[in-house]
């Protein structure tokens, strides 16, 4: 018998790639190290626990950096993949929903949903940016969720109730709308986008009349059947007045006994005048309420006739809520962000979406993805020195994670780093007065830092180890993962191999998977 | 001149260490499981036993029937007593260094060859050519899913 070949899968997991960087990692660390225990011997006369918790901070905040920029890149990747946009789209995309968060504070995580629903609905990058934009602010005046909130005007664009209104206007309606609505933003988005939105829409009503109907409705809790109900019987009133022999219908005939007269009303119907039609059926029943009700049963008919009846029984409530609408736009949204952001919740908010964003930026330096530091040393700087609140709040924390992101980059270069800050910028500690370390750190962010870093170190430094991965990850993005399957030994006879590769993708997204088969034929010559 | 003070490196540098370790752990896991699935995929390939293919002779000899009654459906090999599907199996796990792990999987049946490559009297009927190829996509996630593991 010939000599046969063995038939074996072989499957090889290489991550020396991975293994590689993280070596590199270790040593850039540990040679930072070195630099700094030297740095820290001439300081003999300091002591290291205060000191420790103020690099303790740097170090948490520097990982803490590089972990909320993977966060971002990831949630952006997502966005990318999902309503298939372009590097470039995604990149503009990013930067536009950083500013946006800048102004308004609203965190970064959750403009990606709203983006991606925007997106999603096939707006354009223009157009997506601006609804994100009003949709923002809109969130940050109502207290609610951005996602909602774009969802409502996705919603009201779908439905062509907008018709002509600027996303701004939209917005603006929707906020004032929002006022009076049980359930607030949220439950108007819900009646907007369900049955109750579609229904009324298909009879041409807009949203300033659609807004107040729901709003009515949901006072009194009215099932969506019955609302549904009530918009099914608007088609009764557009109905044609005489029948194929030229008399009048059975239901106009109803109408006039009863003292009203359908080509009004229809008329009201057709130009989306429904406080017109109602101020018609209130007029005639001279504010009898069982007349109300009987007009209402005639007019909507029997199933109908409930919700009518809750807006007749309203009736002044809902003219109100009508006439709000009437002068709601672009400025509402505008005023009521502004009045808005004189709180301290929303202005804290926008605080910590400017830090984390700079955190973010930070972050990027320890992704490999991006290389230019100096144009971001430059920016990082100007902002720390221009902006009085980061530098107050976050000055010290700030500044030393940034010493430590850079040095893990470019570790020579923290001495002209240090010197854009336009001050002998110092961190120091003595061995048992923390006043010492307050007042070095004062140099570099002001009195609110030195105390704040004191008082947070400890408890960030806990944390260094937690975000750690984060940075590995970043490694994982450059090194990836590489295996490959072999079926078959390499032969030494020259016996010739088939070779079939497949592509795939490893976890980091950006590294290519070989997978290769070996194998070759039997000795039999075949 | 700034002067500055780092602390916390140990701690850095002993979880980039034990992330390391994970990594390891992660290509033995990807190696272990990906071996499994190339198992199971490649048995996936045998068509099953004609019905009836089997008899048993009175003196207890069991006889498997081929063509031209129970041909076979090329390519796919055809399940006859089964020894060469269940002889597939994971054979070894290897480590080949730190971060790298192998894990070999076949048959181990002499016969084996023959069927995967063909002979000069019979064509090839390959199971563990394909069975790997369909195994790629599984492969893949249980990379993605260890490697995830490892990062958390």
């Amino acid at each position: 018998m010939a000599l046969l070949p063995p038939v074996i899968a072989t499957l090889i997991a290489d991550t020396k790639e991975y293994q590689a960087k993280m070596t590199e990692a270790q040593a850039k660390m540990a040679a930072f190290g070195k630099e700094s225990m030297t740095t820290s011997e001439k300081m003999a006369a300091f002591g290291s626990k205060a000191a420790s918790a103020v690099i303790g901070v740097g170090v948490a905040l520097g990982v803490y950096a590089a972990h909320e920029a993977y966060k971002f890149q990831e949630a952006l990747d997502k966005v990318q993949n999902q309503a298939g946009l372009t590097t470039r789209q995604t990149e503009e995309l990013g930067k536009s929903i950083q500013n946006i968060s800048n102004v308004t504070g609203v965190t970064n995580e959750k403009l990606l949903e709203a983006a991606l629903i925007t997106r999603q609905a096939g707006l354009s990058a223009a157009s997506a940016n601006d609804l994100l934009n009003a949709s923002a602010k809109a969130s940050v005046i109502t207290n609610s969720s951005v996602v909602d909130v774009t969802k409502s005007i996705v919603a009201a664009q779908t439905l062509q109730i907008a018709k002509g209104m600027e996303i701004a206007d939209l917005t603006g309606v929707l906020v004032k709308g929002s006022y009076a609505f049980v359930g607030g933003l949220q439950a108007e988005e819900a009646m907007l986008s369900g049955k109750i939105g579609v229904s009324l829409a298909k009879y041409g009503l807009g949203l300033k009349e659609i807004i107040p109907l729901g709003a009515e409705f949901a006072k009194i809790g009215l099932p969506t059947k019955s609302i549904v109900a009530f918009t099914k019987s608007l088609g009764l009133i557009t109905a044609p007045i005489k029948d194929a022999k030229g008399n009048f219908t059975a239901y106009a005939k109803s109408l006039t006994s009863l003292g009203l007269d359908q080509e009004k009303l229809a008329a009201s119907m057709r130009s989306g005048d429904i406080v017109g039609l109602f101020s018609q059926i209130k007029a005639v029943s001279g504010g009898n309420a069982s007349k109300e009700g009987v007009l209402a049963s005639a007019v909507f008919g029997s199933a109908g006739s409930g919700a009518a009846l809750a807006i007749l029984k309203d009736y002044n409530a809902y003219l109100k809520e009508s006439k709000n609408l009437t002068g709601a736009g672009a400025e509402t949204l505008t005023s009521g962000f502004d009045e808005a952001l004189k709180q301290i919740g929303p202005q804290l908010n926008v605080v910590k979406t400017n830090f984390n964003n700079l955190m973010v930026d930070a972050g990027k330096l320890l992704l490999p993805t991006v290389a230019k530091i100096t144009s971001w040393v430059s920016s990082f700087a100007a902002e720390l020195n221009k902006n009085d609140a980061l530098r107050k709040v976050f000055g010290v924390t700030a500044a030393t994670a940034f010493v430590v992101a850079v040095a893990s980059k470019i570790t020579k270069s923290i001495q002209s780093v240090m010197g854009l800050f336009g001050k002998g910028a110092g961190i120091a500690a003595t061995n048992a007065n923390t006043a010492a370390l307050e007042a070095n750190t004062i140099a570099l962010g002001g009195k609110a830092a030195g105390a704040g870093a004191l008082a947070t170190g400890g408890g960030l430094l806990k944390n260094v180890l937690k975000f750690i991965p984060a940075v590995a990850i970043g490694a994982a993005a450059v090194a990836g993962l590489e295996y490959a399957a072999s079926h078959g030994p390499k032969y030494a006879d020259g016996t010739s191999q088939r070779r079939l590769q497949y592509r795939g993708l490893v976890p980091s997204g950006k590294t290519t998977v070989n997978l290769t088969l070996h194998s070759r034929s039997a000795k039999s010559g075949r | 001149m700034a002067e500055i003070i780092i602390s916390g490196i140990s701690d850095f540098d002993k979880a980039l260490k034990a992330d390391i370790a994970k990594s390891d752990v992660a290509a033995r896991n990807i190696v272990v499981k990906g071996a499994f699935v190339i198992e199971r995929k490649a048995k996936e390939e045998f068509r099953a036993r004609p019905s009836g293919s089997q008899r048993t002779s009175k003196s207890g000899r069991v006889y498997y029937q081929g063509a031209p009654k129970y041909p076979a459906v090329p390519p796919q090999p055809t399940q006859r007593t089964g020894n060469l599907r269940n002889s597939i199996k994971t054979q070894q796990i290897k480590s080949l260094g730190l971060g790298r792990w192998q894990s070999d999987t076949g048959p181990s049946v002499k016969y084996a060859g023959f069927v995967e490559y063909g002979t000069s009297r019979s064509r090839e009927f390959p199971y563990l050519t394909p069975g790997l190829k369909n195994s790629s996509e599984e492969i893949n996630l249980i990379a993605q899913e260890e490697w995830r593991k490892a990062q958390e």
